[in-house]
């Protein structure tokens, strides 16, 4: 039995947009391990909700597989299991309820979706509702018009965990929401991972809170893991060129601010033209003769299980292009 | 769509008390008319062409029958007609849309033309020309406005469901292994009832108005009495010339009373419904 | 030297609940002032009351002058008109709404948006016009092409680059920001962040930065203002305030704030929700969440200089430090 709770295993995503091929994801391979957090951060665009939905075999693959305890999920009874043991919280409150659906029904729903013995039903729900910080008594009766988008996404998140998951996937689930909620809600998933032992995944933009929250992080651009490691390593340390430049940006919100900074120029690129050679390469402010024509894989960089997908990291690549420095 | 707020619709507003009013009196009428018809409204007498009076009190046909009491008895057919071509509408009309929209794909764009064409065909000459080659009964009338009117339903519905298939309670539902079947039933359905309701009470006016229609171009039931047969036999009979009145503005004054009293109820669930969905949206 | 801008005692009230309750502003010309708290504070509808945008349902009262560029006489906003706001907007103060990039008309190409503001306060041919729009979208840093555009081609940090450009059309000596950059990539927002600086050195222009996110007014703002259930909590320098909150609801708003290469892990958050207007509590009304307080809390306290150049509305201000408490309850609290 493998390590991981669950892999991705070079998973491509296509959609066909005007005749040409998007490359939404375009072979990432991850591993995600029992009770540990990681983020996946990157830009709007990148493909972290793909990931994110391909993971839930929500989202159908063009290659590759995704696999729980080792088994790669193929067929009907795999994503029954998936759908057991994996959960997912959307980012947006307001759409994430039925809105003529009572709380109660929504958090038994999966129960019974699953089929679950109805006996535990309400005893799970409870706990549920209650592991989240909301009172059953008061809420359960009640429509989502009648709550806040802090109480909206308790009851997603009680929602998942009636069917007790091993993990749960978090769609930007607080970018939504109000300062003081979000440190709540916030709150709410970090102590679930101490109580129960859950993994979870947080996609985000935003690194600083990847940086609290994180184990370990995969930073995405255009479709691919550009770099990966520990949470601390990749935000302080950063290997890749693209995520130094979202470390830079990050508004420091201290006294005098951030001071100068060299700015990423430019916009993503269209995902139906990605550049040839290192997808980076357009925009980077460090790249040398080989970016345009190689395609690097994730290297190993920076501290001990911290990886970039950049050529300053193969040594050969440096030396041949003569350039003395690495990175 | 709560049931509070219905209840304050319709018994806050005025149009909600009118329309409640109209279609409360002409259903009443609709069970009752026959009871309480003074006389057997195919009953002819010598009184030909009568003005009111105390015996008639809207008058006499030109067979000499009595003009109150085919009113009362004629709203039984354009109830019945008016409330069965709407649900036949509203049926076909969710059906296509629902799968269409959830679906997608090849049904969608099959369904979708399909609906297209009924979209664009002109209902009134359609329903003249069917009406024309089958034989005229209650069901015909029912089938052929029914089926002119589906299309306008089923736009509706399919760009709603398209809509609710991406939100995230949806996907949510997808998520934890929710089949299709019980994802229609339990969150698609739902959530575009108020809007096929709404929609469908508008149809119930435009097939009592297609009934009265066709009746009076003589397309209806030859052996029914409805407020558009009497408006033929009036017209065919020269009472308009003739000055008689009561025989041609009470079946044309029903008409108008009940279509306005239904539509004006549409309406308010309409413009109910519609900030709702954009609740929802937002 | 007179200011640009001086508010006194704005208030804004929906029936008889009170939305904005008592707030003083001043900004002088060419400075950002940055406006901080949580949704529902009341910021935007101090943003929207400056300009008197606010819907009909809303009622503003109290006294706002604006001394701009290029007018020979104060202008009173809070006297005028419907019609007599029409010359002060956009003229004089414009505003980059919240949520901008969907404020754009999608049927409507970029330059033809950019060239009607310009025509409803300059006159000029229709050459002048495009000339100007050109120019105004090089100030912010788009292409000429991108004004034959229309909306839902450009992506989101090019919309907001948009707004800002018809922010600008007509020269305004102040430019109102509601949170310009809480749709966008933390890229996109240094970029934009970046731009706002650079206009307002370029173009001397006054600029007022609504947003919840503190990081963000650090970087660009002079003086930044917290505002928590419609009135101002705390005003001072940016420097000051961050280095030393004087208000019990600021620390708690920095003390949540990462700040990378410093300590992980969560802050616990503040306990409870911020009061409904309709009810709020006696005094100060942050004090029933508020860890510090004490008996003076529940009388009215008023915003005054508590450091120099730096004023705040809590009776125990100044803070010269903050005391230690004991751990608050962690994240597992029931919510009412």
């Amino acid at each position: 039995m493998s390590e991981s709770l669950m892999e991705v295993r070079d998973v491509a995503v296509e959609f066909r947009v005007r005749g040409s091929t998007a490359r939404a994801l375009d072979g990432v391979s991850l591993e995600w391990r029992p009770g540990e957090i990681l983020g996946v951060v990157g830009e709007s665009g990148c493909g972290k909700s793909t990931l994110a939905r391909a993971m839930m075999a929500l989202q159908e693959t063009a290659r590759g597989e995704i696999a729980i305890d080792g088994a790669a999920v193929g067929d009907r009874g795999g994503r029954r299991e998936l759908r057991r043991r994996i959960q997912m919280i959307f980012q947006d409150p307001y759409q994430t309820l039925n809105p003529r659906q009572r709380v109660g029904a929504i958090v038994t729903e999966p129960l019974r979706v699953q089929a679950v013995d109805p006996s535990v039903h309400a005893e799970r729900v409870e706990r549920a509702m209650r592991d989240v910080g909301l009172d059953p008594d008061r809420h359960l009766d009640r429509y989502p018009h009648q709550l806040s988008g802090g109480q909206r996404q308790r009851v997603a998140i009680a929602a998942a965990l009636v069917l007790e998951p091993d993990g749960l996937i978090c769609d930007e689930p607080v970018s939504m929401l109000d300062a003081s909620v979000r440190a709540q809600i916030l709150n709410v998933l970090v102590a679930l991972q101490k109580q129960r032992g859950l993994a979870l995944i947080f996609i985000t933009h935003d690194l600083s809170l990847a940086w609290m929250l994180c184990d370990r992080i995969a930073v995405m651009y255009l479709g691919r893991i550009v770099e990966e490691g520990r949470a601390v390593d990749v935000i302080e340390r950063p290997q890749h060129p693209y995520t130094q430049a979202l470390v830079t940006a990050i508004p420091v919100p201290a006294a005098g601010g951030g001071g100068r900074r060299e700015l990423l120029k430019g916009e993503l690129p269209d995902p139906t033209a990605v550049p040839s050679g290192c997808r980076f390469h357009p925009r980077c402010p460090r790249r040398f003769e080989p970016c345009d024509s190689v395609d690097p894989g994730l290297l190993e960089a920076g501290a001990s299980g911290q990886r970039a997908a950049c050529l300053l990291h193969d040594p050969a690549a440096v030396a041949a292009s003569g350039r003395g420095r690495a990175a | 769509m709560t049931a509070t707020r219905v209840r304050e619709l319709l018994l806050g507003t005025w149009r909600g008390r009118f329309g409640i009013a109209v279609i409360g009196l002409f259903t009443f009428l609709a069970i009752f008319g026959s009871l309480i018809a003074p006389y057997d409204p195919e009953a002819s007498s010598l009184d030909v062409l009568e003005a009111p009076s105390w015996d008639h009190w809207l008058g006499t046909t030109e067979s000499g029958a009595d003009v109150f009491s085919q009113v009362l008895v004629g709203t039984r057919v354009s109830m019945i007609v008016g409330f069965a071509a709407a649900v036949i509408s509203a049926l076909l009309g969710s059906i296509v849309g629902l799968a269409g929209g959830y679906f997608g794909g090849w049904t969608d764009r099959i369904l979708d033309s399909f609906e297209n064409w009924f979209l664009v065909l002109p209902t009134l000459p359609l329903m003249i020309v069917l009406a024309r080659i089958l034989n005229p009964s209650l069901i015909v009338l029912i089938a052929v406005i029914g089926l002119t009117s589906w299309a306008g339903t089923g736009r509706i519905v399919r760009a709603q469901v398209l809509t609710l298939r991406e939100r995230a309670f949806v996907e949510r539902a997808r998520a934890i292994g929710a089949g299709d079947t019980y994802i229609i039933k339990t969150h698609i359905l739902p959530n575009t009832l108020p809007l096929i309701f709404a929609n469908t009470v508008l149809i119930v006016a435009v097939a009592i108005l297609s009934e009265a229609a066709l009746s009076f171009l003589g397309l209806g039931d030859p052996t029914r009495i409805s407020w558009g047969t009497m408006l033929e036999n009036a017209f065919s009979s020269g009472a308009p010339s003739a000055g008689a009145w009561w025989y041609v503005i009470p079946p044309g004054l029903c008409i108008t009373v009940l279509v306005l009293g239904v539509a004006l109820i549409g309406f308010l669930f309409e413009e109910y419904v519609n900030p709702r969905l954009q609740e929802i949206a937002s | 030297m007179s200011s640009l801008l001086e508010v006194e005692d704005l208030r804004v009230v929906h029936g008889d609940r009170p939305i904005v309750d008592g707030v003083d502003l001043r900004l002088d010309a060419g400075e950002a002032l940055g406006l901080a708290g949580e949704s529902g504070c009341g910021k935007t509808t101090t943003a929207l009351a400056l300009m008197k945008l606010l819907p009909a349902a809303l009622s503003q009262s109290g006294a706002i002058t604006l001394r701009p560029k290029g007018a020979e006489e104060p202008i009173n906003i809070g006297r005028r008109t419907e019609a007599g706001m029409r010359v002060v907007r956009w003229r004089h103060v414009s505003l980059v709404f919240q949520g901008a990039m969907n404020s754009l008309d999608p049927v409507k190409r970029i330059d033809d948006q950019i060239g009607e503001a310009i025509a409803l306060h300059a006159k000029g041919g229709a050459a002048a016009i495009a000339a100007r729009v050109e120019e105004l979208l090089d100030t912010v840093g788009l292409p000429a092409s991108v004004g034959r555009r229309y909306p839902h081609q450009l992506s989101g940090g090019q919309r907001q680059r948009v707004m800002i450009a018809l922010a600008l059309a007509c020269g305004p000596s102040l430019v109102i920001a509601d949170e310009p950059t809480t749709a966008l990539d933390v890229v996109m927002q240094a970029q934009v962040l970046q731009l706002l600086e650079r206009l307002r050195k370029e173009l001397g222009l006054a600029l007022i930065l609504i947003s919840h996110d503190m990081g963000v007014l650090a970087e660009t703002c002079d003086r930044i203002a917290v505002m928590y259930a419609g009135r101002i909590v705390e005003v001072g320098a940016v420097d000051a305030v961050f280095a030393a909150p004087q208000h019990p609801y600021t620390k708690r708003l920095l003390d949540s704030l990462p700040v990378i290469g410093g300590e992980r892990g969560l802050a616990a958050p503040i306990p409870g929700s911020p009061p409904d207007p309709g009810g709020p509590p006696p005094g100060c009304r942050f004090h029933p969440r508020c860890p510090y307080r004490a008996e003076r809390c529940v009388i009215d306290p008023a915003l005054r200089e508590v450091r120099p150049g730096q004023l705040s509305a809590c009776h125990y201000a100044p803070w010269d430090s903050w005391p230690e408490l004991t751990a608050p309850a962690a994240g597992g609290e029931v919510v009412s």
